[in-house]
């Protein structure tokens, strides 16, 4: 956690510190809004609405805040859990794992970048989430386990299936542009 | 997995990193905060509770209140109350309302 994170959750916690608490979303709001755009496959209304809430909470629950993780990465893990909480209470299936990607949004701009991004909605959000965090944002893979409250196992799991899957991807797509 | 294809997917995904404008966003979570007296801190309470206690323990106050309480109590009985344990008696409760003010302020 850097110093200035610190010092600005102490003035939170100590004096209700409004400004301080202000600084710190300022600080946080784009990596977790970003992040929640990746799990939502790009729906920035619902990304927002839910990384206020993210927000909200961490208010909330400040004082539970260990300090051990860096403060952004606990505000992943807020993020993901709102994420998933959101999905459940939709009619579509639990998501996990194992569930269907979601659909692949726009057509293929021909890009890296975009193929990219098109890949990785196709991705399950657990595997989805996994990958962001391990590769997006530097964390090891017991970070991430800590963060989104997963077995170490199962992430190492997801990322394993999340690479295979985008590897796939991106091949089929080159090749689907070198015949075109 | 093979090191260059976890730098390229590493690199890859930090190239589409896009700033994301505030745009209100953080004055819109302020907006939605509890306000201040949920969120209280108990600095300055905890504060006046233990000068409250110290001020009770050291000898001339506890002596003062003591014998405020003891001619209260037989001056309610008795007809009639010395100013001196009036004015204790105020201080104590003027003291008691500045800790609750200043902790309701803060």
């Amino acid at each position: 956690m850097s110093l200035a994170d610190a010092d600005l959750i102490a003035r939170v916690l100590l004096d209700d510190d409004r400004h301080a608490f202000a600084q710190l979303v300022r600080t946080h709001q784009g990596a977790t809004r970003a992040f929640l755009r990746r799990l939502t496959g790009g729906d920035a209304a619902l990304a927002d609405d839910l990384a206020q809430e993210t927000f909200l909470r961490a208010y909330r629950a400040l004082g539970s805040y260990k300090g051990t993780a860096r403060f952004q990465s606990w505000l992943y893990g807020i993020a993901y859990r709102l994420f998933i909480s959101s999905t459940r209470k939709k009619t579509e299936p639990v998501l996990d794992g194992d569930s269907p990607p979601e659909t692949a949004g726009p057509a293929r701009d021909g890009t890296l970048s975009g193929d990219l991004e098109r890949a990785l909605r196709q991705l399950s959000v657990d595997e989805r989430a996994v990958i962001e965090l391990c590769f997006h944002h530097d964390h090891t893979h017991e970070e991430a386990s800590a963060v989104l409250g997963m077995p170490l196992g199962t992430v190492k799991t997801h990322v394993a299936r999340g690479k295979t899957k985008l590897r796939a991807l991106l091949q089929d797509w080159k090749e689907a542009d070198a015949h075109a | 997995m093979h090191d260059d294809e976890d730098a390229f997917l590493r690199d890859t995904l930090k190239g589409l990193d896009r700033h994301i404008d505030d745009a209100g966003f953080t004055a819109r979570v302020m907006d939605q905060l509890p306000p201040r007296s949920s969120r209280r801190s108990v600095a300055p309470v905890v504060a006046a509770v233990i000068a409250s206690l110290l001020g009770m323990l050291a000898p001339p106050v506890r002596t003062a209140v003591m014998q405020t309480l003891v001619e209260l109590s037989s001056g309610w009985m008795e007809g009639g109350v010395t100013l001196a344990s009036v004015v204790v008696l105020g201080m104590l409760v003027w003291g008691a309302i500045g800790v609750a003010v200043a902790g309701h302020e803060r």
